[in-house]
C-alpha cells in the first residue's frame, strides 16, 4: 500500500522528469544572462518595452533579455508559469492584483536592492510605497495614473452639449447621458457603457462616501446599501436610454479594443488617465478627458494617484541583481524614459518625467495634463488589495452586474449577493 | 501455474524477454510518452486534488475536504454540470444525425465525391481552433453576419446571439454540430461496409428507399453510430476551447456557457485553487467514466454485431 508520502514522491518523480531533462538547458542559458521579461498592453507597449531592452542589452554586453507579450490570457498564463517554478524574472502587474500575487509570495521583495541597485533619489516622495505590501515593498511602480472619463470631443460637439467636467455630478452625469444618447439618435449607440461592471468606477464612488473597496484588514470597505445604490444608479441609467443595452456590455472584456466607445457604441469610456492613447490610437475623433462625476462639490473627488502597473521580480528568479538593474534602467535612465514616453503613465522618477514634457505627442499631452490638472483633489491611496481579489474582479464584480443588466437580479438583491460572495471570498 | 509448468511452456524467461525487446523498443516513444506526459501528471493530480496547493505555498494535505466541498458547497460547481449535460445532450444526438445524414448523402455514388467529402470534413480540421470560434463570435454578435441576414431576409432584428444569456449556449451547440467530419468520415467508411446484395434483394422485394434504410442501413450501422456516439460524448465533456474564446474565459453571459473544463481553469488559474481544481478534474474522469459505462452496458440492447 502506497502512503501518501510515496504518492507524492512517485508523482513528482513522473512530474519532475520531464523538467529534470531540461536542466542542463537551464543552466546554459542561466550563464549567458538571459532574462525573461513578460507583460501585456497594446502593440505600441510592446515596441517601446522591447526598445529599452535593447537599449539595456547594448549597455550591459552578454545581457539577454527575452520579452513575452500577453493579451487577454496574461493573467493565466501568469499564473501557470508561477504555480509550474518557471516564472518570467519580471513580471508585470495591475493594482486590482498587484498585492494578491505579492501576499501569494510570487515576487522578492526589492528592499536589499532600494538605494542601491535601484536608485531612488530622483523618484517622487511616497511613491515606492504604491508598491508596498505589508511594509515591505515589493513591486516597483513603474509610472502613475488615476481614474478618467474619456469622452469624444466631437461627438459633443455635434449634438452641442457641453461635455462633462470636473464639476459634474453623478446625476448631472445621467442628464448629460440621456440627453447626448437622445441628440445622437442612432441605433446601438448610447452614452457610455454600463459602470456597474467597472470596479474601479464603484471604488471611486465609494471613495467619495468616505467608504473603500477593500479595507485594511482584506475585507470589503462597503456595505450592502451602497452596493444596491451603485446598482441602482446604473440600472435607472439603462432604463432610461443613457447607457449600452446589457448584451453591448456583456461584450466587453475589460480591454481598451472592447470596450463600447471603441466598438462604436458608446461616446464616453470610464478608464484610466493613461489609456487615453490607447483609446486614441482606435478612435477617428479626438478624445478628450477629464475626472469622473463626483457625489458633490464639497466631497471627496474619488481620485487618488495610483501606480498604473508594476514591475515584479519573481521570487524564483536566478538572477534577482540582474533584474534589479533592468528595473533600475527602466525607471531612471533617461534614454529608456524618452522611449518610454507617457504610455504607461507620468513617469515616477521627477528627472525623466521633466525630459520627457517637451517630447510627447498632443495626446499624450493631454494624458499627463490630465493627471497635473487633478494634483489639489487627490485623495490618499487606499490599502492594498487582499488575497481573493483577482477572483472578486473575474467572479464577482463583473457577473453580478450582468445579472442586474439581463433583469435576473433585482437591484437590492444585487447589493446583497455582493457582499456575500465577498465575505465568502475573503474569509480566508 | 507451477514453475514446471512455466520450463514446459517455453524458452527461459531471459530468452524470451530478449526477443520481445524489439517490441518494446519500438513501443518506448508511446510509452515514455505515456508514463512521463499522461500517467505522472495524473498521478500528481490526484495527489494535489487531496491538498489545498495554492499558487506558490506548501501543499498541504486536506483528505477528502475538496470533494466534500464539491458535493455540498459549490453552487457553481452545479452551474457547470448543468451547462456541460445540456450541451452534451443537445450537441451529441445533433451532430450524429448531421453526420449520418450527410453520409448517406455522399454515399449515393455522388460525382465528384471526394470534393465534398473534403468540404464537409473541413470544419472538423479548424472547428475546433481559435480561429473559427472568433469567427462564430463575429457571425452572432449583435450586429453580427447572421443578423445582417435575417434582417435583410425577413426584417427580424436578432438579438446579440452570444451574449444573450438565453441563446448562447445554443450557438455554442451549433458550433460542436457544425463540426459533424470525422464521425461523418467513419459512418461512411461503415455505410461501405454494407454488402450491397442486401439491397438488391430488398428492393426485388419491394422495399421502398425509406424502409431499407430502417431495416438494413440502421440496424447493420448500429456498432458504427454506437462507437460514435462513445467518442463524441467524451468530446462534448471535455470541450473548452470554443466557450474559452466565445466568452474570453469568463464562461459568459452569467455563467450560461460555464463548461465544466471552464470551471476547472478558472479554479485554477484565476483563482489560485489548483488542489480543488485537481478535484474537480478527477470528478469529470468520475463522470465520464460513468457514462461510458452506461453506453457499454445499453449497447446490448441496440448494438447488432454481424458475427
Amino acid at each position: 500500500m502506497l502512503g501518501r508520502r510515496e504518492l507524492l514522491q512517485l508523482g513528482l518523480l513522473f512530474g519532475g522528469a520531464a523538467t529534470l531533462l531540461q536542466s542542463p538547458l537551464r543552466s546554459a542559458l542561466a550563464d549567458s544572462a538571459t532574462m525573461r521579461l513578460f507583460w501585456f498592453g497594446s502593440p505600441a507597449r510592446a515596441e517601446r518595452t522591447l526598445s529599452v531592452a535593447r537599449l539595456f542589452e547594448a549597455a550591459n554586453p552578454g545581457v539577454k533579455i527575452n520579452g513575452e507579450v500577453g493579451g487577454n490570457d496574461y493573467w493565466s498564463k501568469l499564473t501557470t508559469m508561477l504555480a509550474g517554478g518557471n516564472a518570467p524574472d519580471i513580471f508585470q502587474l495591475a493594482p486590482s492584483r498587484f498585492a494578491d500575487y505579492a501576499r501569494r509570495n510570487t515576487m522578492l521583495p526589492l528592499g536589499d536592492y532600494l538605494g542601491s541597485t535601484i536608485r531612488t533619489d530622483k523618484l517622487m516622495s511616497g511613491v515606492l510605497d504604491l508598491g508596498a505590501v505589508d511594509g515591505k515593498v515589493v513591486g516597483m511602480p513603474l509610472s502613475l495614473n488615476a481614474f478618467a472619463l474619456i469622452y469624444d470631443s466631437v461627438a459633443f460637439e455635434k449634438a452641442a452639449i457641453a461635455p462633462p467636467g470636473p464639476t459634474t455630478t453623478w446625476d448631472g452625469f445621467a442628464r448629460l447621458c440621456v440627453d447626448i444618447t437622445k441628440a445622437i439618435g442612432r441605433k446601438n449607440v448610447w452614452a457610455v457603457g454600463n459602470g456597474a461592471r467597472y470596479s474601479y468606477a464603484f471604488e471611486a464612488f465609494l471613495v467619495q462616501r468616505g467608504k473603500r473597496l477593500y479595507g485594511e484588514d482584506g475585507r470589503i470597505g462597503f456595505d450592502a446599501t451602497d452596493a444596491s445604490d451603485w446598482y441602482g444608479y446604473w440600472e435607472s441609467l439603462a432604463k432610461n436610454g443613457g447607457c449600452v443595452s446589457a448584451e453591448v456590455q456583456a461584450m466587453d472584456k475589460l480591454q481598451i479594443d472592447s470596450n463600447p466607445l471603441s466598438t462604436g457604441h458608446a461616446v464616453m469610456a470610464i478608464a484610466f488617465s493613461n489609456q487615453l492613447l490607447g483609446y486614441q490610437a482606435l478612435a477617428k475623433n479626438r478624445l478628450g478627458i477629464t475626472s469622473l462625476p463626483i457625489a458633490d462639490a464639497a466631497g471627496p473627488s474619488g481620485l487618488f494617484y495610483k501606480a498604473s502597473l508594476h514591475f515584479g521580480i519573481a521570487s524564483t528568479s536566478r538572477q534577482p541583481e540582474l533584474a534589479a538593474r533592468f528595473i533600475d534602467f527602466f525607471i531612471n535612465d533617461l534614454a529608456a524614459g524618452k522611449i518610454l514616453g507617457v504610455e504607461r503613465g507620468v513617469p515616477i522618477n521627477l528627472d525623466v518625467r521633466e525630459a520627457v514634457a517637451p517630447l510627447v505627442d498632443d495626446v499624450s499631452k493631454r494624458s499627463v495634463d490630465y493627471i497635473s490638472s487633478i494634483a489639489g483633489r487627490v485623495g490618499a491611496f487606499p490599502p492594498q488589495v487582499p488575497i481573493g481579489a483577482s477572483e472578486m474582479e473575474e467572479r464577482v464584480f463583473r457577473p453580478i452586474a450582468d445579472q442586474v443588466a439581463f433583469g435576473q437580479l433585482t437591484v437590492a438583491a444585487a447589493g446583497e449577493e455582493l457582499v456575500a460572495q465577498a465575505n465568502r471570498i475573503l474569509r480566508s | 501455474m507451477s514453475i514446471a509448468d512455466a520450463s514446459n511452456a517455453g524458452p527461459p524467461l531471459s530468452v524470451r524477454l530478449r526477443s520481445q525487446l524489439g517490441g518494446y523498443g519500438f513501443l518506448l516513444p508511446w510509452l515514455l510518452g505515456f508514463v512521463v506526459l499522461t500517467l505522472g501528471p495524473a498521478v500528481s493530480s490526484f495527489y494535489l486534488s487531496l491538498t489545498d496547493f495554492g499558487l506558490m505555498g506548501p501543499a498541504n494535505w486536506v483528505g477528502a475536504e475538496n470533494y466534500v466541498r464539491i458535493a455540498s458547497d459549490d453552487p457553481r460547481f452545479w452551474t457547470a454540470m448543468r451547462v456541460t449535460f445540456t450541451f452534451v445532450l443537445l450537441s451529441v444526438p445533433l451532430k450524429l444525425m448531421f453526420a449520418l445524414a450527410i453520409a448517406v448523402a455522399l454515399n449515393k455514388g455522388l460525382r465528384g465525391l471526394t470534393v465534398f467529402r473534403a468540404i464537409f470534413y473541413l470544419p472538423s480540421l479548424v472547428g475546433g481552433s481559435v480561429a473559427i470560434a472568433v469567427l462564430w463570435r463575429q457571425v452572432f454578435a449583435g450586429d453580427g453576419v447572421l443578423n445582417q441576414v435575417l434582417a435583410a431576409l425577413f426584417g427580424y432584428e436578432g438579438p446579440s446571439w452570444i451574449s444573450n444569456p438565453s441563446t448562447s449556449l445554443y450557438t455554442l451547440v451549433l458550433l460542436a454540430a457544425w463540426q459533424f467530419g470525422s464521425s461523418m468520415i467513419i459512418f461512411l467508411a461503415g455505410l461501405r461496409q454494407i454488402p450491397q446484395d442486401m439491397y438488391e434483394a430488398a428492393s426485388i422485394d419491394g422495399a421502398s428507399r425509406s424502409r431499407q434504410f430502417f431495416k438494413i442501413t440502421l440496424p447493420l450501422l448500429t456498432p458504427v453510430i454506437f462507437f460514435n456516439a462513445v467518442i463524441l460524448t467524451i468530446d462534448a465533456f471535455k470541450a473548452f476551447t470554443s466557450a474559452f474564446v466565445v466568452s474570453d474565459g469568463s464562461g459568459g453571459p452569467i455563467d450560461t456557457t460555464l463548461f465544466y473544463t471552464l470551471y476547472l481553469y478558472q479554479e485554477a488559474f484565476t483563482n489560485f485553487r489548483f488542489g480543488y481544481a485537481s478535484a474537480l478534474a478527477w470528478v469529470l474522469v468520475v463522470i465520464i467514466a460513468i457514462f461510458t459505462a452506461l453506453s457499454f452496458m445499453s449497447a446490448k440492447y441496440w448494438v447488432h454485431y454481424d458475427d
